[in-house]
């Protein structure tokens, strides 16, 4: 058994490494910013959780996104709720620690591109969320959607095809 | 809007940030989070964990007959445990004629249980704790043919002073003089007997000293039976 130190510090590496990605990506898909702080939170607890019960996480990106997906599926089917909504998106802007990037989202290009992304399936949203906005590598991608490299590369691809498809309709 | 110009558009949401003061306080609230180990399903059922089951299972399973034979009796189903238990336990005796005297003892005390509890099966209980003590006697009686004489004395009185009282009890004959296997110990204990009365032989009367030598003669002649039978009717005066 690890001594709770280090299984605290481990937990923070990754918390440190991850939170912002996994706040976004539920963000691109849940119609408020408290729903995305939620999940993001149990998303991490369950991940303390592992870590506490001295279970071995090989793959702390992979296991974070799935069990995001997961609690997003969760919520869905509690609450019966619909993907991001272009009105609730507004908040984004209300950040205090937005700058000049960010004040670009009040665009309405950009609320659309957030809409279509939330409209994309899960492994498709993941991958170009992934590769486009966090700026992984192929590598990255893969270990994280659980595929290979040649797969995570056919996701992307049919990722961005499908987001184009949905921006265009 | 053209591929190029979508990546611009999705790199620049990267921007999109979580509250540093919520993500501070997010992680100390799971960090004061406390599970404790459980046992999971998987453990318990573990393929070693099954077979260690099983083993301690069937290890239980072959103690219970021995611990429920200690009070089984001849001709019962748990009786060949008992004689199992038996032989282990006497292992520990050293000396092979106090071995085999032990377990005529107990035979005897078996055969003494038996008379002592009449029910539906006592007659075939009887018949199977005869023939164990006859097995038990026929051992005791080799072995006590080692024994010297001054020990054998004492060990074949005791013996056939038993045995001659559960022959009471049950109404059974255990030893027979027809059976070679138990004449030495017959043997020893008519010696012993003549022994014993001639050392009081000035209280004897004069037919009870003819019926002394007479019952030294047939023993001299291997006739064990009738010479106890005459040292039988000797009473001595004291």
């Amino acid at each position: 058994m690890q001594p709770k130190e280090f299984k605290e510090q481990f937990f923070s590496q990754i918390y440190k490494e991850y939170l912002d990605k996994i706040y976004r990506f539920v963000y691109f898909k849940v119609d408020s910013e408290e729903i995305a702080q939620d999940i993001t939170s149990e998303t991490f607890a369950r991940l303390w959780k592992q870590i506490s019960l001295d279970i071995e996480i090989k793959n702390p990106s992979g296991f974070l996104f799935k069990t995001a997906r997961n609690i997003l599926v969760d919520h869905y089917r509690a609450k019966e709720k619909n993907p991001a909504n272009l009105d609730n998106m507004s908040f984004m802007v209300k950040d205090e620690h937005q700058n000049i990037e960010q004040k670009i989202i009040k665009d309405e290009e950009m609320k659309k591109i957030q809409l279509a992304m939330a409209q994309l399936k899960d492994d498709y949203r993941q991958a170009v969320f992934m590769y486009y906005i966090e700026q992984e590598p192929i590598s990255e991608v893969a270990k994280s959607l659980g595929k290979s490299s040649n797969n995570a590369r056919v996701i992307i691809h049919r990722g961005m095809k499908q987001l184009k498809k949905i921006l265009e309709a | 809007m053209d591929e190029f110009t979508l990546i611009k558009r999705l790199e620049s949401l990267k921007t999109i940030k979580p509250d540093r003061d919520w993500a501070c306080s997010v992680k100390s609230q799971i960090l004061n989070q406390e599970f404790e180990q459980k046992p999971s399903f998987s453990f318990i059922f573990s393929q070693k964990r099954l077979v260690q089951a099983f083993a301690s299972v069937a290890i239980v399973l072959a103690i219970m007959p021995f611990a429920f034979a200690k009070d089984a009796l001849p001709g019962e189903l748990l009786y060949g445990f008992k004689k199992v238990n038996e032989s282990i336990k006497y292992a520990f005796i050293v000396s092979e004629d106090q071995k085999s005297v032990a377990q005529l003892e107990t035979r005897l005390n078996e055969l003494d249980k038996i008379s002592a509890e009449p029910g539906q099966n006592q007659g075939k209980k009887l018949a199977a704790g005869i023939k164990e003590t006859k097995q038990a006697l026929s051992k005791a009686s080799q072995e006590l043919a080692k024994v010297p004489e001054s020990q054998r004395a004492e060990l074949v009185t005791k013996i056939v002073n038993q045995i001659s009282a559960i022959e009471e009890k049950t109404n059974a004959a255990i030893i027979t003089t027809e059976e070679k296997e138990y004449q030495d110990i017959y043997k020893f204990f008519i010696a012993n007997e003549i022994k014993e009365i001639e050392a009081r032989e000035a209280n004897l009367n004069q037919e009870q000293k003819d019926s002394l030598s007479k019952a030294k003669e047939l023993f001299d002649q291997e006739k064990y039976s009738e010479a106890m039978e005459l040292l039988y009717q000797i009473q001595p005066n004291n």
